[in-house]
């Protein structure tokens, strides 16, 4: 996956967006000092998070599978025999391995899975906030004839002077998006995740910043849910409520067809959710117009 | 914009209502989540605060609105998800895998939560 995003970016060099605007035009205009300063803060934090990462992934490793303990514990995955059914060697490999930080935990009185829940639950939210009123702009646009208003919608996302309000809901939202990504510890759910929303950069989000979160999963056995992981990529095309219709699962695995989320119910709720976007775009214009302006 | 925000306004309104409707019809799981006593009455404010919330944005959009419209419809879509939440929670998949099914091992969990609050810092 590295190696391929490496060919398209160099492959497309000298341009940054093909034809039209050159990388050396695209660069910021900040000191030399200010860009080594960036750079170099980005190798410091790359090399400790996936230092980090590796470390954590050969401490796995060497310890290997059944170091210590036998407890059986209550409760987390392996333990769901009717849906998430390991079999029991997994279970007995995943409680072994993680028996005592799970006791310390539970002793804490700290629910993980349900913080987790919480915070992707939010962060999906805050995602299709923050993305709804930009493409509600263009949804909108459509029904705009006038080529100097659509220019001025279009400035009410777009840069704005020195302050790039713009970047900062770009930014925001990544950063909501990489939270969302974070799905990836819920390991078997990643396909769902997908459904939530079609963008290509999810599984690059998710892959390289969990890497060693998917390696781990790896250690302890569950790896038989890749299988739904290539087939989200297939269903995530469809509309980000088809998944209350239900996925049929079958040892962790996605046990559907590809063209499962097609269904009349999820595509009205993909239109329905097109019409949310368009009145959040046209209230957002509203807010930025204002009202002797708004009248249109 | 008030002129093409408001039919999307109630093109909005009508959509709500039909999947509030179209849900438990197609799905006997929610309908029994939804309809259930003790539950029913967790889950009737959801209806009347959007209903509320709609009505504050017809009236918004009468007048001279600024904020207004675009907050109230962020609280329509706000509710919108809790609906959504209520029906499928706590399965991260349905109508088969619960959170607690699909989470990674807590020492897993544990950690990416830490990264996670120390993102503010890496892209802030």
């Amino acid at each position: 996956m590295l190696a391929g995003w490496i060919t398209t970016e160099v492959g497309r060099q000298p341009w940054v967006v093909y034809g039209v605007l050159r990388t050396a035009d695209a660069v910021t205009r900040h000191s030399v000092a200010e860009l080594s300063l960036s750079l170099a803060l980005f190798v410091v934090i790359y090399f400790a998070v996936f230092g980090a990462g590796i470390r954590y992934l050969l401490r796995l490793i060497a310890a290997g599978p059944g170091a210590d303990g036998t407890t059986q514990v209550t409760g987390g995955p392996g333990q769901s025999d009717m849906l998430c059914g390991r079999s029991l060697a997994h279970r007995i490999l995943w409680v072994n391995q993680e028996a005592p930080l799970r006791r310390r935990l539970t002793n804490m009185g700290i629910d993980l899975p349900l913080i987790w829940a919480v915070v992707i639950l939010f962060g999906v939210m805050a995602y299709v906030m923050m993305d709804g009123f930009d493409l509600g702009i263009g949804l909108l646009f459509p029904f705009v004839a006038d080529k100097d208003e659509r220019d001025v919608m279009m400035n009410t996302v777009a840069r704005s002077g020195t302050a790039t309000r713009r970047g900062w809901c770009w930014g925001a939202r990544g950063y909501w998006w990489i939270s969302a990504g974070v799905f990836g510890d819920f390991e078997c759910a990643l396909s769902t995740y997908r459904l939530h929303a079609a963008r290509p950069y999810s599984s690059a989000a998710s892959h390289s910043s969990f890497g060693s979160r998917r390696a781990s999963s790896i250690v302890t056995g569950g790896t038989r849910h890749s299988s739904a992981v290539d087939r989200g990529g297939l269903l995530s095309r469809g509309d980000p409520r088809a998944y209350i219709d239900g996925i049929p699962v079958v040892e962790r695995g996605y046990a559907g067809g590809a063209l499962d989320w097609l269904t009349p119910f999820s595509l009205f709720t993909g239109m329905g959710l097109c019409v949310a976007y368009a009145l959040l775009g046209g209230t957002w214009l509203i807010l930025k117009t204002g009202a002797p302006c708004a009248r249109g | 914009m008030i002129g093409l925000t408001r039919p999307v306004s109630w093109a909005l309104f009508a959509v709500i209502i039909a999947v509030s409707v179209w849900t438990p019809l197609a799905h006997p799981a929610v309908a029994r989540r939804w309809f259930n006593l003790p539950m029913l009455l967790w889950f009737s404010p959801v209806p009347v605060l959007v209903a509320l919330t709609f009505w504050q944005l017809r009236q918004s959009l009468h007048s001279e609105p600024r904020a207004g419209p675009f907050v109230l419809s962020l609280c329509l879509v706000f509710l919108g998800y809790t609906g959504f939440a209520i029906s499928v929670w706590p399965n991260v998949v349905p109508p088969s895998i619960s959170i607690r099914d699909a989470a990674g091992p807590p020492q897993s969990l544990g950690f990416a939560l830490v990264v996670r609050c120390g993102h503010p810092m890496i892209l802030g």
